[in-house]
């Protein structure tokens, strides 16, 4: 089978699987309370994917890796581009140049959600006052953003992730049999939905695993339909 | 940069009892000032590293801090370090509070502890005011947080009595958050009374 | 002759296929109690080739690309100045320094009140304004931007990082056989740091050449160390130049500068002092007042003292002493910060803001004259300072 067919097979059993989960109620956690879906003629916007991946080497040395980070953007691009169904008929990117004049933003961006997965998801130690709903919002901030795009919502991700190289794994073993547990890789991340025209942060979801493989594609549209598992429908 | 900030947030919230309980109604501050809450606010409390100020937050750490401060006693410094001094070698200086310390002083004392990370302070007005009921000074001030990049704004007020010193600082990122919330810390700052 | 490095050149072989021509300069240089050699006098063939860009795959082509995502990072950060003409001149001097590497080079200053510079291996250099601050000519500027450049031609972050790996896989099997402990730990640690100070001695070494061989006075290199060290023993104690500060992986401070001024013999050079002055004179006070914010008052005497000692005239100088004295408010501070701001507005290019220390300082004493004739003075100058209101009550109260 060609290519190009097997990853459309691919691509459509992701589009059933999501569309599958969207079926079901949303989890409360991941949404804004009172948003359920994006208006039908809404428009997405893509910012640059912030992703790092990194080898862990035998004695536990993150060392990064400019071939997998590489892969993996253009994995994760291809599978984003699969999701086009999902996110609706209008979604724009945005040039990683274009960041440079809206550094504030995706800095102040950087902030809210480092916030927001410490106090609401994961939630490592709440805040009483948001009494436990994902209630955060950069407020007209974003109006830049939404100027220069026209779009009515953007969609952040970040990603760092480590792979066991195959030494670190053969110590891994070794240290196992000694009934020591060394840490393989890990995927943290997180992808968040922000309302241009409100500025509210209105879909959140993290990725927190020992699991996923960004540098094969096969596995890498496996990682971009956990981190956008439950994503918002257009209605 | 980002993952740093989490990670020691992480380090510093998540282990070992930090809790983080809502405030409202009547608050005491170290005992000695009483503050009336309206808006809730959230107020954290670090175990493994105690400041001499009560920390409060309406959106996260991360984004917008209120701290207080009632009767710190003279030489006591406004925040203290969480780092060690090998032996032999001297710890830095940390902003210090003095008794009989003038307004602009006192100004200094919040510019060096928001410098203390590397970030950037600047100080855009100072003028007199009455806080807790003693005359004393506020300032605005801007931060630029060395961690992420983020740009902050700031307000703070202070005064003297009996030697002791009274003090509230917020700061909040400049763009949405800190116009959207500083009114939300000058209710709280307005209802400040010394008990003692 | 004897090449006592001969390992590391094998090494460094393995990491770097364009290394060979530096072959001479190990060979010569790796005896520090020698005179220095006639052999180590600049030659056109004595740096490397540009390096092409690392392959993906490689160790080296991960960093090159982490630091690529850094640096776009970097450029957006609100903390690099935007001030050209400043970033041309410093751009310019790395350029200088590098040679055929110039065009792989590129300078971002960094607004920090902290003495500090580094290279990456994909050819980003940070300047700290701390440390623009700190050097007093081009020469020195040169010694410090010539050795990062020195890192960067040895690629000694792959190096580094190669070695952090071998290091920690070893002492991760010591402690699978019950060797690990105290003991195990430290010496696998000690070696960590002793690999480095190697790297940073060999980046002194193709620094000094970079430097002399545009033309700089060696010697400068030395005392960028020598005024350091002044400041490291405030809060690192009377022996700070001789231990390594904490977390650093410099040679000890004495041992450096010693072995500088060895390295850089009697050959003669130029020192750049107005030129430098020049490039940095409009931001020069704006550094000044953020190395008092630092509140770290003894350095900063230190380095004003060492500055004034230069240039007895030097009004930002003087102001800024002045306003460490009037911060610090020690015993004898009083008499100290009153004789330097005294002085300060009896120069031409005076700080506004010295009126306003003046009129602080007066006040304290009950002066109510002076206070209110320096205040008035500062609010006449400086109509709009963000502390006018505060400035006119206390000439109010004054006047009373």
């Amino acid at each position: 089978m060609s290519l190009n067919v097997r990853f459309l097979l691919r691509a459509c059993a992701l589009l059933a699987v999501l569309i599958g989960v969207n079926a079901y109620a949303q989890s409360s956690k991941n949404l804004a309370p009172g948003f359920t879906n994006r208006p039908v003629n809404s428009k997405l916007v893509v910012v640059p994917v912030d992703m790092e991946l990194f080898s862990i080497s035998a004695g536990g040395v993150p060392e990064p890796r400019a071939d997998w980070t590489e892969a993996a953007g253009k994995h994760f691009r291809a599978s984003l581009k699969a999701m086009q169904p999902v996110f609706g008929t209008t979604t724009l990117s945005l040039a990683e140049a274009d960041l440079d004049e809206l550094s504030e933003i995706n800095a102040l961006h950087g902030a809210v959600a480092q916030s927001v997965s410490l106090h609401h998801l994961p939630g490592f130690i709440k805040l009483p006052t948001k009494n436990d709903q994902l209630d955060w919002s950069l407020g007209d901030s974003v109006k830049p953003l939404k100027d220069k795009t026209g779009a009515d919502y953007a969609l952040f991700i970040w990603i760092r992730d480590s792979y066991a190289s195959p030494e670190r794994k053969a110590a891994m073993v070794a240290m196992a049999l000694f009934g020591v547990g060394l840490q393989g890789g890990s995927q943290i991340g997180y992808a968040s939905l922000v309302d241009l025209n409100s500025g509210r942060v209105v879909w959140f979801n993290t990725l927190r695993r020992v699991s996923g493989d960004l540098r094969e594609e096969a596995s890498a549209m496996e990682t971009v339909a956990t981190l956008l598992n439950s994503f918002p429908t257009v209605q | 940069m980002k993952k740093i900030i989490l990670a020691a947030l992480i380090t510093v919230l998540a282990g070992c009892g930090t809790t983080i309980v809502k405030v409202e109604g009547d608050q005491l501050v170290n005992n000695r000032m009483r503050v009336r809450v309206t808006d809730a606010w959230n107020k954290v409390s670090l175990v493994n590293n105690k400041q001499p100020y009560d920390i409060w937050t309406q959106e996260g750490m991360a984004l917008d801090q209120l701290r207080l401060w009632a009767a710190l006693p003279s030489g006591q410094s406004l925040v203290v370090s969480t780092q060690s001094t090998p032996s032999g070698q001297t710890a830095p200086r940390l902003p210090t509070f003095m008794a009989g310390m003038q307004p602009d002083q006192l100004v200094n004392l919040f510019e060096v502890m928001y410098s203390v990370d590397g970030s950037l302070v600047t100080m855009n007005k100072v003028e007199p005011t009455v806080f807790a009921g003693e005359k004393g000074v506020r300032l605005e001030f801007a931060v630029m947080r060395k961690s992420d990049g983020v740009q902050l704004n700031g307000v703070a007020w202070a005064a003297i009595r009996k030697g002791e010193l009274y003090a509230a600082s917020f700061v909040a990122p400049r763009l949405s958050f800190f116009p959207r919330l500083v009114s939300k810390a000058e209710s709280v700052v307005k209802t400040a009374q010394i008990q003692g | 002759m004897k090449t006592p490095g001969l390992t590391r050149r094998s090494a460094l072989r393995w990491g770097c296929g364009h290394c060979l021509g530096m072959a001479g300069l190990f060979g010569a240089a790796s005896a520090l109690a020698q005179p220095a050699d006639a052999s180590l006098a600049p030659t056109s063939n004595a740096l490397p080739d540009r390096f092409g860009r690392p392959s993906l795959d490689s160790d080296e082509g991960g960093l090159w690309a982490m630091m690529d995502r850094e640096e776009t990072r970097l450029r957006r950060s609100p903390f690099v100045l935007r001030d050209k003409a400043l970033t041309q001149y410093v751009q310019d001097l790395a350029c200088r320094l590098g040679g055929d590497h110039c065009p792989d080079i590129r300078v971002h200053v960094v607004r920090t009140p902290l003495f500090n510079a580094n290279m990456a291996p994909n050819g980003m250099m940070q300047v700290w304004t701390g440390l623009l601050l700190r050097v007093e000519n081009e020469a020195q500027l040169a010694a410090v931007l010539g050795h990062e450049i020195g890192h960067y031609l040895e690629r000694h972050s792959t190096e580094r990082l190669r070695d952090a790996k071998s290091r920690m896989a070893f002492a991760q099997f010591m402690g699978l056989f019950g060797a690990v402990g105290a003991l195990g730990q430290l010496g696998v640690l000690a070696g960590s740091f002793a690999f480095s100070r190697d790297h940073e001695t060999r980046a002194d070494r193709l620094g000094m050449q970079l430097m002399q061989r545009s033309g700089y006075d060696g010697r400068q290199a030395a005392q960028v160390w020598e005024n350091l060290l002044g400041e490291l023993k405030v809060t690192g104690g009377e022996d700070a130049g001789k231990r390594s500060p904490m977390m650093a992986t410099h040679p000890p401070v004495e041992t450096r500068r010693a072995d500088l001024l060895q390295l850089a013999g009697t050959t003669p050079g130029r020192l750049g002092e107005d030129e430098f002055l020049k490039a940095t004179s409009t931001h020069r006070l704006d550094w000044m007042l953020d190395e008092v914010k630092r509140g770290q008052y003894e350095e900063s005497l230190l380095l004003f003292d060492r500055m004034l000692a230069k240039r007895a005239n030097d009004a930002q100088a003087l102001f800024s002493r002045g306003e460490v004295y009037r911060l610090r408010a020690g015993p004898d501070d009083f008499a100290k910060s009153l004789a330097d701001l005294n002085e300060t507005v009896r120069l031409e290019s005076a700080p506004l803001q010295a009126h306003r220390s003046l009129g602080l300082l007066h006040k304290q004493r009950s002066d109510a004259v002076a206070a209110t004739q320096a205040f008035e003075k500062y609010l006449s100058v400086a109509p709009d300072a963000p502390d006018a209101t505060l400035i006119k009550t206390y000439i109010s109260g004054l006047t009373l």
